[in-house]
């Protein structure tokens, strides 16, 4: 048993998958250049108004402009541009499809795919099961297609073109189901049976000629279905059109098994939109509702190859500002670049995913704050957006384990949390292998299986009375004035005093220096103090806390603090508090 | 604070601290037992900046109308009480000056409440001077009250409640096992700080609790 996804008016099929509302409108795309623009493809909406292919812009124009009195917004015939990326994208989905149901598919054509189903029937059931399963799949990546189950996968390609739906033939009774079909269908579907790759504008020219001959030939014989064609001697018409006439009757009474050329599944998953007019802002309604098309459409693309993501791209194109067309030299242009004026044509965006997944709710979420923390500066005019698939999570928690943030919504949290605090201001600190000070660094919080380990704690519940003394870092380290007595600190006070931090009096206690120096190697991180070489002269010291009771002043207690003082500048500063 | 982390991560949960005045240290915090890979460290205090227009970069909370650190916090506190899932959710204000702390509506601390009663999320609230009211279900307050240090140099004994371990048999041996390269202080002459807790209020009990305290030492991590 073969079956035979065919999707009548591609073209338009295409953009309506992108555009589901336009599946009630009358839809022709256009395609060429002016004054040469002509409709390529319409829906049967768009013929019932009386459209057809091969008609001028202008012409189609009418049908999208001038409505008459008794036609209403919905009989108005919708006019798009060819999108070679759409195309390719429902074409990419059926494929998915198409490979989630049986590993045995030919890429027949833009618009078509054989499967072979053989031995699928204890899996799915009987043919009828198969196909209604196989058209539901279909449906849900957003393409209306007809689908047809036959013995032989060229009577199944040509009741998949003739036949609207889906329809199934029992073996044996090919030619009888077929005999009603117009010839039209059969030489259409014949160029693609024989697998004629014709190369080149001559030949593909010299090839419709041929087709239109044996057509005219044909019908002057009073052949104008399969029913007819299937009739006539094999030999006489072998005689009379030659080889082509033999195989075109052996088509039309369903006969004749054929090796389907197999093709391998594909791995990349990306569906593309151009967009009718440049959008502005991110935040407007039409490019959320763009944006969230084309997630759902990604989403349901990896769903049906049971697959999720952890890693999503999207890429806009952006239309050419006016700062790019004043620099008139490739200098003005570097200094546009240097106050960030000038934009690059493709702006890109990453999503890395800690867990891989499947929601478009979530992914829609995540881009549209990603985009906020980083706007692409100019009108978008095409967006582009690729998932890395990935095997689904399948970790499954424990009863007794204590709950944990749900991944999804954790990552939208943290993506909202960083647009109110900057970007690596939340997330796991790591410490780093160094002798340095406040040598960590932060990293995107992910919970993994090895954060899960058992770590020995001391705590009061244990019974240890000694928990480890604790540090509160000033950042960044306070500026201070010191005065020295006999080489160690006895005075000090804040050089900038804020109410955050009050530090001055007469040192208590002190013990000190310890000197610690490194990273005098790294010659090109001078210029980063952060990460530049570092020496210095540490002491812990003890201050008298003055009470904040503005009416009963005094001491009120003892606090910590380390300070340090800078070998190469010779500065003291406030580093932290014991807590 | 990290005795409190200490032990959500051996429970094995979630944590975050939401970090007013950016002071963690994640060293400290390493020796003290956190888990610093379930520990989710939001830092506070650098308003967010948004590349707004071409050619000029404007700083300034992203999007909403954030003028300072405790708006931050608080809009912080509510998206991760609104996640779920976190054992423990600690908002430090030890940083943040009691005026600017008193500044948070009670309406913020009743939302908190009401987002964390249902769930098995600890809201852990360090601030200088109780601020919460009576929207916190215990209330614990915190006093240093000694310093034990090895040496007398420099100090007056006669004011301040300071141990001096070479006068102390019995920190003397304690003294003696610890190495010399200490993660957070320097051991060979600060040794540790005394504390007081006392029980301020409770909602936990159906009675209220008597005047409850203790003395705990925290030592430099051998």
């Amino acid at each position: 048993m073969f079956a035979c996804i065919y999707i009548p008016d591609f073209p338009v099929e295409a953009i309506v998958r992108a555009e589901p509302l336009l599946r009630e409108h009358a839809v022709a795309v256009l395609e060429g250049k002016l004054p040469l623009v002509r409709v390529i493809a319409l829906n049967e909406r768009a013929r019932q108004l009386g459209m057809e292919i091969g008609m001028t812009k202008l012409q189609a124009a009418v049908f999208s402009r001038n409505p008459s009195p008794t036609r209403d917004s919905i009989g108005l015939a919708v006019l798009r541009q060819r999108s070679c990326e759409q195309e390719l994208s429902a074409h990419a989905a059926l494929l998915d499809v198409a490979h989630a149901f049986t590993p045995r598919v030919e890429d027949t054509a833009p618009d078509t795919l054989l499967l072979d189903l053989v031995g699928l029937d204890r899996l799915y059931g009987a043919p009828a099961k198969m196909a209604s399963d196989l058209a539901s799949r279909v449906i849900a990546v957003g393409i209306e297609a007809n689908i047809a189950l036959a013995a032989n996968p060229d009577a199944a390609l040509n009741a998949a073109r003739g036949f609207s739906g889906t329809t199934i033939i029992p073996a044996g009774s090919e030619a009888q189901r077929l005999g009603v079909l117009p010839l039209q269908v059969l030489l259409d579907a014949f160029e693609i049976a024989s697998q004629k790759k014709v190369g080149g504008e001559a030949p593909r020219r010299q090839e419709e000629k041929l087709r239109a001959q044996m057509l005219d030939t044909l019908e002057r014989w009073g052949v104008h279905d399969f029913r007819t064609l299937a009739l006539l001697p094999e030999h006489a018409l072998a005689s009379r059109l030659g080889e082509r006439g033999a195989k075109l009757r052996r088509l039309a009474r369903g006969e004749g098994m054929r090796t389907l050329v197999l093709c391998a599944p594909s791995v990349q998953f990306e569906e593309a939109m151009e967009l009718e007019s440049p959008v502005e802002t991110i935040e407007s309604l039409s490019f959320v509702f763009v944006l969230n098309r084309l997630l759902e459409q990604l989403c349901a693309r990896l769903e049906a190859r049971a697959l999720a993501t952890h890693e999503l791209c999207l890429r806009l194109q952006l239309e050419r500002r006016v700062a790019d067309e004043e620099a008139d030299t490739v200098d003005d242009l570097k200094t546009l670049d240097s106050h960030n004026v000038a934009y690059p044509s493709i702006f890109k965006r990453t999503l890395r995913l800690p867990v891989s997944m499947r929601d478009s709710k979530v992914f829609l979420k995540l881009l549209q704050l990603e985009l906020a923390a980083h706007p692409p500066g100019a009108p978008v005019i095409k967006l582009w957006i690729a998932a890395e698939p990935a095997p689904p999570r399948t970790a499954q928690r424990g009863l007794f384990l204590p709950v944990t943030p749900e991944p999804e919504r954790l990552e939208i949290t943290l993506a909202r949390i960083s647009s109110i605090v900057g970007e690596r201001r939340a997330g796991i600190a790591r410490l780093l292998d160094s002798h340095r000070r406040e040598s960590f660094c932060v990293d995107r919080f992910a919970l993994t299986a090895s954060g899960i380990s058992h770590i020995a704690s001391p705590t009061l519940s244990e019974g240890n009375n000694h928990i480890p003394l604790a540090l509160r870092i000033l950042r960044p380290a306070q500026p201070l004035q010191v005065c020295l007595l006999a080489g160690r600190p006895d005075t000090l006070v804040l050089e900038k005093q804020t109410e955050r931090t009050k530090i001055q009096g007469k040192v208590l206690w002190s013990a000190g220096p310890w000197r610690s120096s490194g990273d005098w190697w790294t010659e090109k991180m001078k210029q980063d103090v952060a990460m530049g070489p570092w020496d210095r002269e540490e002491w812990d010291i003890a201050l008298a806390l003055t009470s904040i009771d503005q009416e009963n002043k005094g001491d009120v207690g003892v606090a910590l603090y380390r300070i340090y003082r800078d070998v190469a500048t010779g500065n003291w500063f406030a580093d932290a508090i014991y807590d | 604070m990290l005795s409190a982390l200490a032990g959500a991560a051996q429970r094995q949960e979630v944590c975050a601290l939401v970090d007013a005045s950016d002071s963690f240290d994640p060293a400290s915090a390493a020796t003290a037992g956190v888990n610093l890979e379930r520990l989710l460290w939001v830092r506070c205090g650098q308003p967010a900046t948004v590349k707004r227009t071409a050619g000029e970069m404007k700083s300034r909370p992203t999007g909403f109308a954030f003028s300072g650190v405790l708006e931050q916090v608080l809009k912080v506190t509510d998206l991760l009480l609104q996640s779920g899932g976190f054992g423990m959710v600690v908002l430090d204000l030890g940083g943040v000056p009691v005026k600017s702390a008193h500044r948070v509506p009670l309406t913020s601390w009743f939302r908190f409440r009401r987002a964390v009663e249902p769930t098995a999320t600890v809201l852990l609230l360090i601030e200088q001077e109780p601020c919460a009211k009576t929207c916190a279900s215990l209330v614990l307050r915190l006093q240093s009250e000694t310093i034990f240090v090895s040496n007398s140099d420099a100090f007056d004994r006669s004011q301040y409640d300071l141990r001096f371990l070479s006068h102390n048999v019995g920190y003397r041996n304690f003294a003696m096992n610890i190495p010399n390269n200490c993660a957070v202080g320097h051991a060979s002459l600060l040794r540790g700080m005394g504390f007081r807790a006392e029980m301020v209020r409770s909602w936990t009990q159906r009675k209220p609790p008597q005047s409850a305290g203790t003395h705990f030492e925290m030592r430099t991590a051998p």
